[in-house]
């Protein structure tokens, strides 16, 4: 019994070191390959680090020139953070409508951090063009304007609730405007379900005799 | 998180059959509920124990969205955990709350009603109301400021790309990319450390690869002759004439398969340099064969250990 148990520690000892040794042979004669592969491997990633420095060393060019109130152009596709400093363009030079369309597409394509904070942005914006049109006397219309800024400040605290500048700003933008509880509303879009299989036809008789 | 005394035992009254198939319902509550400010997430959790073959009707959980003009349900989820008997159902729901405080005051979260349905026919059970204290953020009435803008938070600036983490990787992987060139070198015999010694015969086929490239006559043909030599030489660490091969392939194992054509590189070789015959050693071994060979022998040498 144990001459058998011997044996084949033996042959198990025999085994590994024989496929120690071919992994090394093997290692051995694929040296050249291997470090001329691994030589390789190692240029094209640094180039592509590279690469994306200069890319993004590139984007930190227009956000800051945009910062420095030129008026870069900007395709609907480019990074998030260069839409947010074109959105935080418009927003500064009174262009609210070209802002929104901005904050529509980080909305799409954006982190929740950077949402959260182009939607405070966008309800700032708003609430101190509200209060510029309340010194002009054009109540109606700055208070459309609130009821907006509060929505963003919503969205904004909906992505994160933890923003005590979000909070704050709610509150005065809230105690501009007195809100009632309301009966009829719009349905919530979360609540709204699937769309009906069938489309409403008014001309549907409906089989009276 | 606290066990709601008023949440137990509801369901007694609201069963319309004989055996009882939700055995008790608890609504767990937040530790603490005083101290909430406008944005808050509120967290709550309904644990129903029903018979096992009782089922919930999911539509009749709170599905998210606005369920008051200052209160809104940004989360329910229901989790089922199967016993032996029994089946219990934890229903996770956070509110979020956009009550604009001028005074702290108590603020009602709604309760539901739950549907279950089973084989002896339909059973609801009414999750009841929960409130809350809420308090304000700013002072009633500001100092007087004179622009609107005076009385908000300021903006949060649009930021820049951290190029940090891209310009370590760079400068990283090119480091590591000049290591492994290193290596890589040092393993080739090339720049720079084409002068190390213990690489002869890499560096004799170079030099006889190119000495073979440039010129076809006779005196190149001789002078790879030699470089080979110097490579077997400088190898032995002595001179290696053709009767000390055996103990030459004794002493470096590696280049043993060549045996034939070492026998034909020191046969040319005599008749090179002893007879004085160059083109009856280029017909025994011919300068492409002789450059072939240096190369194997280049490549045996640094595959061996």
């Amino acid at each position: 019994m144990d001459g058998f148990v011997m044996t084949i520690r033996a042959a198990a000892a025999q085994w590994s070191f024989s496929v120690i040794a071919d992994l090394y042979g093997f290692f051995r004669r694929a040296r050249t390959i291997l470090f001329t592969a691994l030589f390789g491997v190692l240029v094209l990633a640094a180039v592509a680090a590279a690469a994306l420095w200069g890319v993004n060393a590139a984007r930190n060019r227009t956000i800051a020139a945009l910062m420095n109130n030129h008026d870069v152009k900007v395709a609907t596709d480019s990074a998030p953070r260069v839409i947010f400093a074109r959105a935080y363009f418009f927003m500064t030079h009174s262009r609210l409508d070209d802002a929104q369309v901005m904050v529509s597409m980080l909305d799409i394509r954006g982190s929740k951090r950077l949402r959260a904070d182009l939607h405070y942005d966008m309800a700032n914006a708003r609430l101190k063009r509200a209060f510029d049109m309340i010194g002009e006397g054009k109540i109606d219309a700055a208070g459309a304007l609130v009821g907006l800024a509060r929505e963003d400040y919503r969205e904004s605290l909906r992505l994160d609730p933890d923003d005590w500048n979000a909070r704050f700003n709610f509150d005065v933008a809230s105690r501009l405007v007195r809100e009632y509880p309301t009966f009829t509303q719009t349905p919530d879009a979360r609540r709204r379900g699937a769309r009906p299989l069938w489309t409403d036809l008014p001309s549907i008789p409906r089989g009276e005799p | 998180m606290r066990w709601a005394a008023f949440g137990l035992m509801l369901f007694a009254g609201t069963l319309t059959t004989a055996d009882a198939q939700v055995r008790s319902v608890k609504l767990v509550t937040p530790e603490r509920l005083f101290g909430y400010f406008v944005g808050d997430v509120l967290r709550s959790e309904v644990d129903v124990a029903v018979d096992k073959g009782t089922v919930l009707n999911r539509a009749s959980v709170p599905a998210p969205g606005d369920l008051d003009y200052w209160l809104e349900l940004v989360d329910s989820h229901v989790e089922e955990t199967a016993g032996d008997d029994t089946k219990l159902y934890r229903i996770s729901l956070a509110y979020q709350n956009f009550y604009l405080a001028l005074d702290a005051r108590p603020l009602n979260i709604p309760g539901f009603t739950l549907s279950f349905t089973s084989s002896h026919g339909a059973t609801s059970v009414q999750v009841p109301a929960w409130s809350f204290l809420i308090s304000p953020l700013r002072e009633i009435l500001p100092a007087a400021k004179a622009a609107g803008a005076d009385y908000m938070q300021p903006d949060v600036k649009p930021p820049y790309y951290n190029l940090l983490r891209e310009r370590i990787a760079t400068f990283a992987l090119f480091a590591a990319a000049l290591i492994a060139f290193g290596i890589l070198a040092y393993h080739l015999a090339l720049w720079p450390f084409g002068a190390r010694a213990k690489r002869p015969f890499t560096e004799a086929a170079r030099r006889i690869r190119k000495m073979l490239g440039a010129r076809e006559d006779e005196l190149a043909y001789r002078d790879a002759l030699l470089a080979l030599h110097r490579a077997v030489d400088a190898t032995a660490g002595h001179v290696v004439f053709a009767e000390d091969l055996p103990q030459f392939l004794d002493a470096a194992p590696m280049f043993s398969r060549w045996k034939e054509e070492f026998n034909l590189f020191f046969q040319s070789s005599r008749q090179t340099f002893f007879a004085d015959n160059i083109a009856a050693a280029r017909a025994d071994l011919s300068p492409d064969e002789l450059c072939r060979f240096s190369d194997r022998l280049a490549a045996a040498e640094r595959a061996a250990p």
